[in-house]
């Protein structure tokens, strides 16, 4: 486990599911993931099969954030798309306990993961997706060091409307000086 | 979760599968279904199964105290031509007639034109089933034509209403 302050990070498991279900079906949640592109309303069942999907995935690699108090699960976070050759990897990020919320909590999640990115894993560059009105991620990535480098416009359809998402990202070089 | 004044759209859950059944082996109930009854649990639980690798989306229809009255679902997705048709069944007797699946089924449209960027979505209805038309008109859609000997059931072929609304439909309802 990647351990912190607060929080910790342990290997996403099969019976996180019940967690992710929950968060996963949670309107609040749902709202800034516009990115995600995720259905509301997801069974169980499919996202078992979601989880099986992300376990399985050798380009990815999925954390369960925990509170190390009681070990209670409040979000994922990982690296997607890995991409060994250029040494980069896509961030994700979903804080799924809203009680949880603006507490700092994500933020030590993604200290925890670029650190882990950086100097376990030896990346060189860090990026993200983020929907350009999900404000709240948009500091929360700002305050770890993630600077835009772009928009990807049209992104994706969320409320009647096309909206764009910021891409993000942070090179080795800049996490070690910070 | 999408919740309006009455009832909130869920995702099903295994323990549901019990409910569908009663609901499906009730003629009453069925009398209008497009879907042939009757329904054993193992045929529903391997109904309930087969979701997860289809392209449908069943969503629970419950009322704000958490009762279970019906199922409402997005049947087919061509999303080249950026349409799709719905059904819907309103299982619990006593809950007919009280605007519930008029709320759900709007609630569906705003999801489904709003999220999901859809241009045309359409649902067939057995031409008799005139509580069910009224109700998809509220919600506004409009017939544009019939299937004639659409279905066989009781021996007999029957027509179905076909009816659709369109994104611009809606966002004019929603702007009047």
């Amino acid at each position: 486990m990647l351990r912190g302050e607060r929080v910790g990070l342990r290997p996403l498991e099969n019976h996180d599911v019940l967690s992710l279900f929950k968060w996963f079906n949670d309107q609040r949640v749902l709202e800034d993931l516009g990115a995600e592109h995720i259905f509301f309303c997801v069974s169980l069942e499919e996202e078992k099969v979601m989880v099986e999907r992300m376990l399985r995935d050798v380009r990815s690699q999925w954390f369960t954030i925990i509170k190390l108090e009681d070990q209670e699960p409040i979000g994922i976070i990982g690296l997607v798309n890995q991409d060994e050759r250029n040494a980069a990897a896509e961030m994700r990020l979903v804080i799924g306990e809203v009680k949880d919320w603006g507490k700092g909590l994500g933020k030590e999640a993604v200290r925890l993961l670029l650190s882990f990115g950086f100097d376990s894993r030896g990346l060189h560059r860090i990026w993200l997706r983020v929907a350009e009105y999900n404000h709240r991620a948009i500091r929360l990535y700002r305050s770890c060091g993630l600077v835009e480098e772009g928009r990807s416009r049209h992104d994706h359809f969320h409320n009647g409307e096309w909206r764009d998402a910021y891409l993000m990202s942070i090179l080795d070089t800049e996490w070690r000086s910070s | 979760m999408l919740e309006g004044k009455l009832v909130r759209l869920r995702a099903p859950q295994r323990s549901d599968v019990p409910m569908f059944v009663k609901w499906f082996n009730d003629p009453e109930t069925t009398r209008f279904l497009l879907r042939q009854p009757p329904m054993g649990m193992e045929e529903e639980e391997s109904w309930y199964d087969s979701l997860v690798n289809k392209d449908t989306k069943v969503f629970c229809i419950e009322t704000l105290d958490g009762r279970l009255i019906g199922n409402v679902g997005i049947v087919h997705f061509d999303w080249t031509n950026r349409g799709a048709d719905i059904g819907i069944i309103i299982g619990e007797k006593e809950c007919w007639s009280k605007g519930y699946g008029t709320e759900a089924i709007t609630l569906l449209l705003g999801y489904m034109f709003e999220e999901l960027n859809l241009e045309r979505i359409w649902l067939y209805c057995d031409m008799e089933n005139l509580r069910a038309q009224r109700c998809y008109e509220k919600c506004g859609f409009r017939r544009e034509g019939v299937f004639r000997h659409h279905r066989l059931q009781a021996g007999k072929f029957r027509d179905d209403a076909v009816m659709s609304i369109l994104k611009g439909e809606w966002l004019a309802r929603k702007g009047g």
